[in-house]
């Protein structure tokens, strides 16, 4: 059972802001398109409860705007990390594009600094890529294991926006003022469209988008391989 | 032709040559590893989209649908031949574990990866010890005659070059399959039953959680859907604990199964010009044999028949677009040298010029750095590798593997190996894109200063000359992040992780059960 507050965390660390848009070639930061930037630079402040991502704050207030009512109602993460092994603290493993099996079935549940799997935040297009749970939504099984954890603790916990309900796009990520990992890696935007005419295009994106992530909702999550001898 | 070799091996194994078959093998797999990843960066896995397509409209006026078509189905090449590359490579580096994990078991020896990387026989072009017939290894960029040789290198059945090509050589294999053939008779015959493993750790399916999976990002593609599809499979194998000869036979089983598939599939056959015959192409789809996959739910395709697979369509589509008087790989792959060296970037003839300058940025320093830099952090990670099986603690080995190998290959490695050939250079009158070089990095030439702290020295003095490494600057919080690399000295002295790396709480990951 992890502690969901993290007191050796260090909220003014500095963090990278990386484009991982389809022209991106190196899993590394992109030079020509990262900045530094403070963590205080993010537009919102963030709490004391560093957590990965929308809907997986432990507590009243606790999310990226520090505005919601309750225990995961929080808009976005609190934490912003590039990938596998550059997590700060624990409980900061994004998951499902870099890493093993074992890692991929606990997504923002690592024990320890730098054994997260991939980075924070888990927009809602992100996907394993390998496990039991290959091909579905990170975010819904972060999700998941929060509700679990929760309900073990008997904590009280809310929804995340019903506009979000499968985790927080890019573009909302945007408007609040997130950083946007869509995925990182070398293969490519997860729901990009190889249409000719961009209203075509933008239409494909969408609709590649919403499948995703409602096969994923249908979907079971298999714990499969998920439990540690 | 190359006239040094990786080196020499007998022609039988025997216990008495046991452990220098071994070191065979783990050489051998380790000289796929820089060859298959230098081509790996050589492909642009993502051109753009609309340059692509006014290049091929140019060349087919008023075709646009065909223009379009064809567009996707480049980029969907590109990509899918990248993640097939890159999906064997990954196996090629659990293959020199479980090569590693035998010779620890039965030898008592850990793998001598800094010595192998230090010798003559590894410097590029090479070729594979023992192989017969021989032919040159390259860190060439993708093009039909490298998928070919890649195909040479993983072929389950022995094949025959023109009477031309071919040199006099005492024949020693012919497969790789046929190699570990040999090891594995003499397994069965001289190391039957069970192995006094004392305290030396193997590279193990680690109980807690894993240091190995099949897939990564990197190992995706996308179709003209765009559905993403995986390249390697969970069930073609992982790593294995050799404690017996039982296990023994199953780590050598994986490595040939992966590498050759089974002998039901596709074989090699050559023209008279020592290239492959395609395999047929139908409806944009290479015909593929039932019995090339390599695992057990017919999923995955063996290394042979993932570049089979994309030898055989890259030949369709360099042959159509002949035709229009494009060449095909040059749309998306990188003009790198077939054996770039650090004394080719060197050189006051390479006159080096970055691709998109910016005010005081030094190319003739940053190349040589990011060079020499991509050299460390790839020496380095075969010191890592080795201190995997000299430490006696798992906690120590986990630590190494997970914040250092996986950190390293990953983003270091891959990074450098991305961004380098933004870099242009002059060699004999050609002009090339810079690509990493792979050769073994002298840390003992400065034996004063450990490995690690000479990377973050090297990155910082990279910054300095080179704007889009800035990052790298020492005081650089995400490079303090991306280095925090275990330290490691050349006598494999391991510095206290948790305290040199900060890491404070449970560092060894405990069940979520």
């Amino acid at each position: 059972m992890l502690n969901l507050t993290q007191p050796d965390s260090d909220n003014s660390s500095i963090i990278t802001k990386m484009d991982h848009s389809d022209k991106k070639h190196t899993i590394a930061p992109e030079p020509n398109k990262r900045r530094q930037a403070q963590i205080t630079d993010i537009p919102s402040p963030v709490g004391p409860e560093l957590h990965v991502c929308m809907g997986l704050n432990a507590c009243k207030n606790q999310g990226f705007t520090k505005k919601n009512d309750c225990a995961g109602m929080g808009l976005c993460a609190t934490i912003v990390h590039a990938c596998h092994t550059v997590n700060d603290c624990r409980g900061q493993g994004g998951c499902g594009l870099f890493g093993t099996a074992p890692e991929f079935c606990h997504p923002g549940e690592n024990d320890c600094k730098y054994q997260g799997s991939c980075g924070s935040p888990i927009l809602a297009t992100r996907y394993f890529v390998d496990g039991p749970n290959q091909g579905l939504s990170v975010w819904q099984l972060a999700r998941k294991r929060f509700e679990e954890r929760m309900s073990k603790a008997g904590k009280k916990y809310g929804s995340p926006p019903p506009k979000q309900a499968y985790g927080p796009t890019a573009e909302f990520a945007a408007k609040i003022g997130q950083y946007q990992y869509e995925s990182c890696g070398q293969s490519g935007s997860h729901y990009c469209s190889f249409a000719f005419d961009p209203k075509v295009k933008d239409a494909e994106k969408k609709a590649n988008r919403e499948a995703f992530m409602k096969n994923s909702s249908k979907a079971h999550y298999s714990d499969e391989a998920c439990v540690k001898k | 032709m190359p006239k040094k070799k990786l080196f020499n091996i007998p022609t039988v194994v025997m216990p008495s040559n046991f452990d220098a078959a071994m070191e065979q093998a783990i050489t051998l797999e380790l000289a796929t590893i820089p060859t298959y990843l230098s081509t790996y960066y050589s492909i642009q896995r993502l051109p753009d989209q609309q340059t692509l397509y006014k290049k091929l409209l140019e060349r087919m006026p008023g075709k646009v649908k065909q223009a379009q078509d064809l567009t996707l189905e480049i980029m969907v090449y590109a990509n899918k031949t990248a993640a097939l590359i890159m999906g064997v490579l990954i196996e090629e580096m659990l293959h020199l574990a479980l090569a590693s994990n035998v010779r620890q078991a039965i030898c008592g020896l850990p793998p001598n990866l800094m010595g192998i990387a230090a010798s003559e026989g590894f410097k590029f072009p090479t070729q594979l010890d023992g192989h017969e017939p021989e032919f040159p290894i390259n860190l060439g960029p993708l093009s039909l005659k490298q998928l070919a040789t890649f195909l040479k290198i993983e072929s389950p059945n022995a094949f025959e070059l023109p009477a031309k090509l071919i040199e006099e050589r005492a024949i020693d294999y012919q497969t790789i399959g046929q190699f570990y053939t040999m090891i594995e008779d003499c397994i069965k015959n001289h190391f039957s039953g069970a192995y006094d493993l004392g305290d030396r750790l193997q590279l193990t399916p680690n109980p807690r959680m894993g240091v190995y999976s099949p897939n990564s990002i990197n190992t995706a593609y996308y179709d003209k859907d765009h559905k993403p599809h995986f390249v390697n499979q969970d069930d073609s194998g992982g790593l294995v604990e050799v404690i017996d000869s039982e296990t023994a036979l199953a780590a050598l089983g994986i490595i040939v199964e992966q590498g050759e598939g089974n002998q039901d599939g596709n074989k090699l056959q050559l023209d008279a010009a020592g290239m492959p015959i395609p395999l047929p192409v139908i409806d944009g789809k290479v015909v593929m044999d039932k019995g090339d996959a390599d695992d057990p739910s017919g999923k995955e395709l063996a290394h042979f028949d993932k570049f089979y697979e994309a030898y055989s369509l890259g030949y369709y589509y360099q042959e159509m677009l002949a035709g229009y008087g494009l060449d095909f790989f040059s749309l998306f792959v990188h003009n790198q040298d077939l054996d770039p060296k650090q004394a080719d970037y060197d050189s006051p003839n390479a006159k080096p010029s970055i691709k998109d300058p910016k005010k005081g940025d030094n190319a003739v320093a940053a190349l040589k750095l990011e060079s020499e830099l991509g050299n460390a952090i790839f020496t380095y990670i075969l010191l890592m590798i080795e201190t995997c099986y000299r430490t006696k603690s798992t906690k120590t080995q986990f630590q190494i593997f997970m914040y250092g190998v996986h950190k390293a290959m990953i983003w270091l490695l891959s990074h450098f190996g991305g961004n380098i050939s933004n870099i242009l250079y002059q060699k004999k009158g050609k002009t090339y894109s810079a690509a990493l070089t792979f050769e073994f990095y002298d840390f003992a030439a400065k034996p004063k200063m450990r490995p690690k702290a000479q990377i973050i020295e090297l990155a910082d003095q990279l910054s300095k000359v080179w704007t889009v490494e800035g990052w790298l600057s020492k005081g650089n919080k995400s490079s303090a992040a991306f280095m925090a690399l275990p330290d490691i000295d050349l006598d494999y002295n391991v510095k206290d992780i948790d305290k040199d790396l900060g890491i404070k709480g449970n560092a060894f990951p405990t069940a979520h059960a």
